[in-house]
């Protein structure tokens, strides 16, 4: 009887637990609006351009083409401009409340035959600060950081072998069930499912890496 | 020797499969956990079982009176004893 009571609360516990997928039946709205910059913003650009970038930089990318790109959900806004020579490069800038540039960045975007798309961000001095992948089923990968750290988290092969960890023992939101479903699927297998899921998640990291 | 090679081999590939589907996308959390579930309560116990059984350890009435519980009585002869 208490055999048959563990097993219906096993059942109960394991796949009442598991995420489910939510259909969004709303239309989304857009999140971000594209407007032309003002005259006043491209006159600052202008001016923070000539005396603070290489004339390399300077003489490929046209200012009558600069862009805002305004967040509507958070007001955030950024300046942006492609290169006239290459449209997979771009320089962008933040201004501050004073209306001066606050910090600035190059681009440089490839999309792959198979749809994932590889982001590339410099300093306007040429110095890769990050790199990472925003693959097509959504999720992202930190390929290269100039800081060991992202967001507090490690970033390379050990943020994609961790976060590999992290799917096989955070199946659901619930903190307590995923102690529970990893203590009753360590058992099932006689203490395997752990050690397995590193080596299992260790050959994807490194998989990845690769590609 | 090589029944101990078999029975982990037994064990580990299809576990390696499911993580590996998973991991990749292709099944889901959903499916994923009753493929697992599959592997942990009905394909696991079999071939414990039969190892024991060879081995001379248990019974089939004994395994199933305990639901399958026995094998844990019998750790190491199933994972380190050849």
């Amino acid at each position: 009887m208490f055999k048959s009571v563990f097993f219906l609360f096993l059942a109960l516990f394991t796949f009442g637990c598991l995420d489910e997928d939510l259909e969004i039946n709303e239309i989304e709205q857009p999140q971000y609006k594209i407007v032309k910059a003002t005259l006043l913003e491209k006159t600052i650009v202008s001016n923070w351009i000539s005396s603070s970038i290489s004339s390399r930089i300077n003489g490929s990318f046209n200012l009558e083409e600069l862009q805002k790109i305004v967040d509507l959900e958070k007001g955030y806004q950024i300046l942006t401009v492609l290169d006239s020579n290459n449209s997979n490069q771009a320089i962008s800038f933040s201004l501050d409340e004073k209306g001066q540039v606050a910090f600035s960045f190059l681009s440089k975007t490839i999309k792959s035959e198979n749809g994932d798309i590889t982001n590339e961000i410099y300093s306007t001095n040429g110095t890769l600060k990050i790199s990472y992948v925003d693959r097509i089923d959504g999720s992202r990968n930190i390929i290269y950081s100039e800081n060991p750290t992202v967001n507090g988290r490690p970033t390379g092969w050990w943020s994609d072998m961790d976060g590999c960890l992290g799917r096989f023992h955070n199946l659901t939101p619930s903190n307590l069930a995923n102690i529970g479903i990893s203590i009753v699927f360590n058992s099932a297998t006689l203490g395997l499912y752990t050690p397995l899921s590193i080596v299992v998640c260790v050959g994807y990291a490194t998989t990845l890496l690769e590609t | 020797m090589d029944r101990l090679l078999n029975y982990h081999l037994a064990t580990l590939i299809p576990m390696i499969i499911i993580l590996y589907l998973y991991i990749y996308g292709v099944i889901g959390s959903g499916l994923f956990a009753i493929l697992f579930c599959l592997y942990a309560f009905i394909y696991r116990p079999i071939i414990d079982y039969k190892r024991l059984r060879k081995k001379g350890l248990v019974t089939k009435e004994e395994f199933i009176k305990s639901f399958g519980f026995i094998r844990f009585n019998y750790y190491y002869e199933l994972l380190f004893e050849k």
